[in-house]
């Protein structure tokens, strides 16, 4: 288990995302934000599903308090990662910011539709897209209340 | 014979009177019917009854209530020719069911007859000028009469079209639609129907009928009148119509995914390089230069993938749009281009690519050398690590077309993906496992389609994967 400097656990994010220059983006993003998180990557939907049902080579991985979700993503893509969330008991209970790159209106609506909890376009510029980051980490892990159930 | 108190009756009648028996033989005239029909015959039993029973114009049948009714011209025994107004009653007695028929003759019929006459030779030679086919029923819906054009046009003649006859040249499949109607047949409504029917040349067209009843001046029905149109070209026509429509519909959809994915897949290397330049700029700035060549591999990353979409979605676009017109190709020679396009790969990854005896087709060679190109290099690309890739192109002949497969011993592919790899932009692999922009194998298919193929995959994952197309002879 994590614990952060205050002694608390260290909020957990998953980060659903093929591309690793996004990948690293959001690393570096999370290093300039003072809330201390672990961060765990999978680059593909099935391993996002295998990871959160805790199958296969993800068997001691961890609950996730944040799921940041790309769309685009190889063998399944983000809605059919956020359907298959939103219809388990536990797992849909976990926050999920859909993180990407589409501004369709069917995009939007349907993530919405299947409850996402948020919907955040990626800002091309890296100040902004730590601007979103920075935002998402103290809305939801300082703001809102989550459960860990 | 008859009773003779009727023919004591009827001798004193002024009427012209004919009685006829069970059978409808004339058994009794009068006097004044004798002097009308100028029938002199010894034997009453001679007279012909049926040229009074003929044609029948203002025809209003027998029914509880009335006497039956109608208009026709008679021939005298003189050889001129009169028009003569009937009437006919029943007449039950001892058990048997005499007719009385009226006769009676006005001059002022003879305007009536000739008038009707020349309506009646307006008509037939209106309805035999008119390319519609038309036909008449009386009110038991036989057909009596049919046009020129009807006859021209199924090169039968009147006698064997007549009643039912015209039906035997219905195409069988389309008999049902009579049966659809029935109800509004039977209840003397209008109807418009559509069905096939043979013409003299034994093909079958596609006639639009339509019905519309007839009445008589009581208000009774007197049957149906029916015009048609071959409407086999419009047929056609619209069939075409409603391919180029799905067609337009097919293209807008791949337009309206292209712009989706187009601008969605773009973006993103052009996120990678902005934001990374940014950060360079950052690290800079702050003296900070640790780093520096990480960050300047995800922006050239970022430029060299716009290159590599820009290109694949040329390469795309142009598979219809610039595609070159069909002329025999050998694939034989196709295959050699290949290996030699793909020469670098092959010696990076020590590759061995093989073909068996490849047949000539008829396609265009730019494509299907892109195609099998395509093809080849993905079966170099989605190898095991540390296995030689083993490549084999090989043509199965399946009679009227061509089978060519691509065979590889790579990773293989769940069959849950076999139809999603051919979408464009749908990718299976992390980049950092396996390069590419989802374009190759959407080409592929676009390729396969434009020369009336199919493509697909067969695979085992682990073991490797064959992809398959087909091409006409």
């Amino acid at each position: 288990m994590n614990f952060s400097r205050n002694g608390r656990e260290k909020p957990r994010i998953l980060l659903v995302e093929d591309n690793p220059g996004d990948i690293r983006l959001t690393q570096e993003a999370l290093k300039e934000s003072h809330t201390d998180v672990h961060l765990d990557v999978v680059t593909d939907g099935e391993q996002a599903v295998d990871f959160l049902y805790r199958r296969g080579k993800f068997a001691d991985a961890q609950r996730p308090s944040l799921i940041l979700l790309d769309l685009n993503l190889p063998k399944k893509n983000g809605i059919e990662v956020l359907k298959e969330i939103k219809v388990d008991a536990s797992l849909k209970k976990i926050p999920v910011i859909v993180l990407t790159t589409s501004d369709a209106d069917h995009d939007i609506n349907k993530a919405y539709s299947l409850h996402a909890n948020c919907y955040i376009l990626k800002p091309v510029d890296f100040d902004d897209f730590a601007k979103v980051i920075r935002l998402v980490e103290s809305f939801w892990f300082n703001t809102a209340k989550l459960t860990s159930e | 014979m008859i009773p003779e108190q009727f023919k004591t009756f009827f001798d004193t009648y002024t009427e012209a009177v004919l009685v006829t028996d069970d059978a409808d033989a004339p058994v009794y005239m009068n006097a004044p019917c004798r002097e009308l029909t100028g029938f002199n015959g010894g034997n009453v039993a001679a007279f012909p009854i049926a040229d009074i029973s003929k044609v029948k114009v203002n025809y209003t049948p027998a029914n509880d209530k009335k006497n039956g009714r109608w208009e026709c011209s008679y021939k005298r025994a003189n050889g001129n020719e009169l028009w003569f107004k009937v009437s006919v009653s029943p007449l039950p007695v001892d058990g048997k069911n005499w007719k009385i028929y009226t006769l009676s003759y006005n001059p002022a019929h003879e305007q009536l007859r000739e008038t009707l006459q020349l309506s009646e030779s307006r008509f037939t030679s209106l309805a035999d000028e008119t390319p519609v086919m038309i036909w008449m029923t009386d009110h038991t819906n036989l057909t009596y009469y049919f046009n020129k054009s009807w006859l021209d046009f199924t090169g039968r003649k009147l006698e064997e079209e007549v009643g039912t006859g015209w039906f035997q040249g219905v195409h069988p499949d389309d008999t049902q639609v009579f049966n659809d109607i029935g109800h509004l047949l039977r209840n003397n409504i209008n109807y418009s129907v559509e069905y096939r029917l043979k013409r003299h040349d034994g093909q079958y067209r596609y006639i639009l009928e339509i019905g519309t009843p007839r009445f008589l001046p009581d208000g009774s029905f007197g049957g149906y009148m029916g015009s048609c149109l071959d409407i086999t070209e419009m047929k056609m026509a619209q069939v075409e119509l409603a391919a180029q429509t799905k067609e337009l519909q097919r293209s807008n959809e791949e337009l309206e995914q292209f712009a989706y994915v187009a601008s969605h897949d773009l973006q993103e290397p052009l996120r990678m390089i902005s934001s990374y330049v940014q950060l360079i700029s950052k690290r800079i700035e702050s003296g900070k230069t640790e780093g520096l060549g990480e960050y300047m591999q995800f922006a050239i990353g970022g430029v060299n993938r716009i290159q590599a979409l820009i290109n694949d979605l040329l390469q795309y676009s142009r598979v219809n749009r610039k595609g070159n017109p069909f002329a025999p190709v050998d694939l034989n020679e196709v295959m050699k281009i290949v290996t030699a396009h793909l020469m670098n790969r092959i010696s990076e990854t020590g590759a061995k690519v093989t073909f068996g005896e490849m047949p000539i087709v008829n396609g265009d060679s730019f494509q299907l050398i892109r195609l099998l190109q395509n093809l080849t290099e993905n079966a170099i690309k989605f190898k095991v690590p540390d296995r030689t890739p083993e490549v084999h192109v090989f043509a199965e002949d399946r009679g009227d077309y061509w089978k060519i497969a691509v065979k590889d011993n790579g990773i293989g592919i769940d069959d849950k993906f076999y139809s999603r790899i051919f979408v464009i932009f749908q990718r299976l692999h992390a980049r950092e496992d396996y390069e590419g922009t989802g374009i190759g194998l959407a080409v592929c298919k676009k390729i396969v389609e434009r020369h009336g193929g199919e493509i697909w995959v067969e695979s085992k994952t682990g073991e490797g994967s064959t992809f398959f197309f087909t091409i006409k002879k």
